[in-house]
């Protein structure tokens, strides 16, 4: 006998809707994973990555909770790993070599040599769809709440066309395409989304994102506008006289600052008007969002994704400068250590050479220091604005039949599209 | 339910089950028995979860785990969600396996392992003469190195034009034909550009580039015939693709470490940079040099005399840096001294050479015709530009 082959003891006729709830519990621990994470990848000379963002996935899941009870994320590293190794070589291998062979057989410095990236990122940015598409179904495959897996049916193929022709037409209308691009995107991932055998339900339109769009098109334009007219006030003297004498007059140190002090405040109101925007998205979006009777809602704000998006960075620039102290102490206590040999010229070139190639680590591995941490704070954030209302008759959502995706999801992890 | 239980009472409490056919769930009376967990729904005869095939969400810790969601490996799907901080106490110390180092020791294990077996292989290969960068280097057709050296050059030069008055192309034709006896079978495209560095060096497929500075240097035409036959020895021993081969791996290998960031693969510059030599690499291309000469019967001690010009050179250069307070390093990385390393080591040995019976490298007009070769420039405007 196989004993858990039994049922539940009230085999009603109709399972009542149960009321759902999304909370999110904040995941212990998450330095702790961080620290072992980059000793390992250190260790395992960088492969051990893979194992360590599972780990990360399997605790951020699980600090997700609907009814009380965690999500769980059942990918593997090996799953990853050999997404990565896969797409290293169906598609980078293949790319090095074409463009190695065309360098090799007609120069450097050739017209076809010179066009090809251009010619390969028509082909990439379909990739990048298809990639974004997988990775969200991989991860909804390897998802599961109470033993019943999420899935994502429909074609890799036709997102990653639509992702493509989209922007191009995006991009033809100046941008003003982008709301009912990104409206399209969704409503095809959303709605091929299943819990179990029952499919959520996307009913958004692009219409109500028009005005909040409006609002961040005309406020660019009037910013750039504003920002250039401001720096030519500045130099416009310079421009004007050296045209007169013929002598190109360069900015002088305070009229650089100048420039740099409008730079950066331009990019501070764009960074807030386009948090706003998102956090209007990101809410039209769960609103409209359904689950058999119940029904989404988010009231995510500017104020908070940009709150997140600071303090993110300076946790990353953290880890930066927590590898920058050690790996300065190294340096110099190399450059000690070797005394009188630091004299010779030869191998005082030898340790400048390898400064690039330090500071290259230190500013990689420093940034993804605590990128566990991170992560966990913005998918927080967003779980924390997202609310659930209604319910669902859990006892009828039976788990869906089809096999589970074989491999990871090597396409984004190579293009870096991933949302988490 | 009739466990038998001699030793301590059984930890019992209330958890969450749920059998994974749908996505209801059901309070249960949960035993941790020493067979493994006992979960009773109270509809059929309570399931057992052995503790070794259990796993959980998340990996267990004592302070840190208020909840536990565990699920059975022969049942899948099913879960058991625990809050009952007792049952969460009774199940680590029952499957320790679950705890946090033992979870991440059991996925770092085979990786580490798999590296260490790596860097062991790496350790054998590099020990024991294997070479792979060589051996591969070796399978590239010699067409492809032509083709590939020819764009090193024209990358490294592009900036210097060629140099071609026609005795002085005929006279380094002469002295590249005459250094070729001792190495049959090979070709070699040798070149003087316009450019006042003191250098020369080898690329891919036998192609070698002398610049007008190391010429000028020079203290005869021994020492010119020295510095190429060291270059083709370095051709002979494919340092420069061994080197590009190299290089490529290396690249990989960051790109790994990185997690994938794609793009520097594909960068040719880097490889280009890459004409650096071991100071191993320098001492197999002198041997061949001294071979080549000795075949070619050319005095030998053009190499160790230019090495001590190299020295004075060196000793000149210093002197000014520090009159001058400059910075030593940075922006002369294509000097000779820092593409083929110069030990005390390789002037011994070099000077160790015994003397053989020798004619000069190149007879005075020769000799002079060379040392004017930049006189006329290819696509330049002198008269006579090609011979």
């Amino acid at each position: 006998m196989q004993p858990y082959e039994q049922t539940p003891s009230t085999p009603s006729a109709v399972p009542a809707g149960e009321p759902l709830k999304l909370t999110w519990q904040w995941p212990r621990g998450m330095v702790g994973v961080s620290i072992a994470n980059f000793f390992l990848r250190i260790l395992t000379l960088g492969i051990y990555h893979f194992w360590g963002k599972t780990e990360v996935r399997r605790r951020i899941w699980s600090a997700i909770r609907l009814n009380g009870e965690p999500l769980t994320y059942t990918g593997t590293g090996g799953e990853l790993f050999l997404g990565f190794v896969i797409v290293t070589i169906a598609i980078f291998i293949p790319i090095t070599v074409l463009m190695l062979g065309v360098m090799i057989a007609f120069g450097p410095d050739s017209a076809i040599a010179q066009a090809i990236p251009g010619l390969l990122y028509l082909p990439i940015l379909f990739l990048v769809g298809v990639a974004i598409y997988r990775a969200t179904r991989y991860r909804l495959a390897r998802t599961r709440w109470r033993g019943i897996r999420g899935a994502l049916v429909g074609h890799s193929g036709h997102y990653g066309w639509t992702f493509f022709w989209t922007l191009i037409v995006a991009g033809v209308t100046l941008g003003w395409a982008v709301p009912w691009r990104s409206t399209k995107l969704q409503a095809l991932q959303i709605s091929n989304m299943r819990f179990g055998d029952r499919p959520l339900r996307f009913t958004a339109t692009s219409g109500p994102l028009y005005g909040p769009y409006a609002a961040v098109w005309f406020g660019t334009v009037v910013l750039y506008g504003v920002a250039a007219a401001l720096v030519f006030a500045i130099i416009g003297e310079n421009i004007r006289l050296g045209q007169a004498t013929g002598q190109p007059i360069p900015p002088s140190p305070v009229q650089m600052g100048q420039i740099a002090l409008i730079v950066i405040g331009a990019l501070m109101l764009l960074s807030i008007i386009s948090a706003w925007y998102q956090a209007r998205v990101f809410n039209h979006f769960a609103n409209h969002t359904h689950f058999e009777s119940a029904q989404f809602s988010g009231n995510a704000s500017a104020g908070g994704l940009i709150w997140i998006a600071i303090s993110n960075f300076l946790i990353a620039l953290a880890g930066v400068a927590l590898l920058a102290v050690p790996a300065a102490l190294l340096g110099y206590s190399a450059y000690r250590g070797l005394g009188a040999m630091a004299e010779n010229p030869e191998v005082m070139q030898a340790l400048l050479q390898t400064i690039p190639l330090v500071l290259f680590l230190v500013l990689g591995l420093g940034f993804s220091l605590f990128s566990p941490l991170t992560q966990a704070r913005r998918t927080g954030y967003l779980v924390r604005h997202l609310a659930v209302a209604g319910t669902a008759p859990l006892a009828a959502i039976a788990q869906a039949s089809g096999a589970d995706a074989k491999y990871g999801e090597g396409l984004a992890q190579a293009f870096d599209v991933d949302a988490f | 339910m009739s466990m038998p239980s001699e030793t301590s009472p059984l930890l019992t409490g209330q958890a969450r089950y749920a059998d994974g056919k749908t996505a209801g769930s059901t309070m249960a009376t949960v035993t941790l028995t020493e067979r493994g967990i006992a979960i009773d729904t109270g509809s059929w005869e309570p399931l057992i979860w052995p503790y070794g095939a259990l796993e959980t969400a998340v990996p267990l810790s004592q302070s840190r785990s208020h909840d536990a969601l565990v699920t059975y490996r022969h049942q899948p799907g099913a879960t058991l969600f625990l809050e009952d901080q007792q049952l969460i106490a009774g199940l680590i110390r029952q499957a320790g396996h679950l705890s946090t180092s033992a979870q991440r020791w059991r996925w770092a294990r085979p990786v580490i392992v798999g590296v260490v077996i790596a860097s062991a292989i790496a350790g054998v290969v590099s020990l024991s003469d294997l070479r792979p960068a060589a051996t591969i280097a070796g399978w590239i057709p010699q067409q492809t190195r032509e083709t590939l050296g020819r764009q090193v050059v024209a990358s490294m030069t592009a900036k210097y034009k060629r140099c071609v008055t026609r005795d002085g192309t005929a006279a380094l034709e002469r002295l590249v034909d005459r250094l070729k006896r001792g190495a049959a079978g090979t070709t070699f495209d040798v070149r003087v550009v316009n450019w006042g560095l003191v250098n020369a060096f080898a690329a891919p497929g036998g192609q070698i580039v002398v610049t007008r500075g190391l010429i000028s240097k020079a203290g005869g035409p021994d020492e010119v015939a020295a510095v190429i036959a060291h270059e083709m020895g370095h051709g002979i021993k494919l340092h420069p693709e061994s080197g590009i081969v190299r290089s490529l791996g290396l690249s990989a290998l960051i790109e790994l470490m990185m997690g994938g960031g794609g793009g520097t693969l594909s960068n040719i510059g880097i490889l280009m940079a890459e004409l650096s030599y071991s100071r191993e690499a320098e001492r197999e291309a002198d041997a061949v040099a001294v071979d080549l000469l000795r075949a070619s019967a050319i005095p030998a001690q053009g190499l160790a005399s230019f090495f001590e010009r190299i020295e004075e050179l060196k000793a000149e250069r210093k002197m000014r840096d520090e009159a001058a307070g400059k910075d030593r390093g940075w922006g002369r990385s294509l000097e000779i001294l820092s593409t083929h390393p110069l030990t005390e080591e390789r002037i011994a040995a070099a000077r160790r050479v015994a003397p053989y019976p020798a004619t000069p490298a190149l007879d005075e007009s020769d000799w002079q015709a060379l040392r004017s070769i930049c006189s006329a420039l290819e696509g330049g405007t002198a008269p006579g530009s090609r011979g």
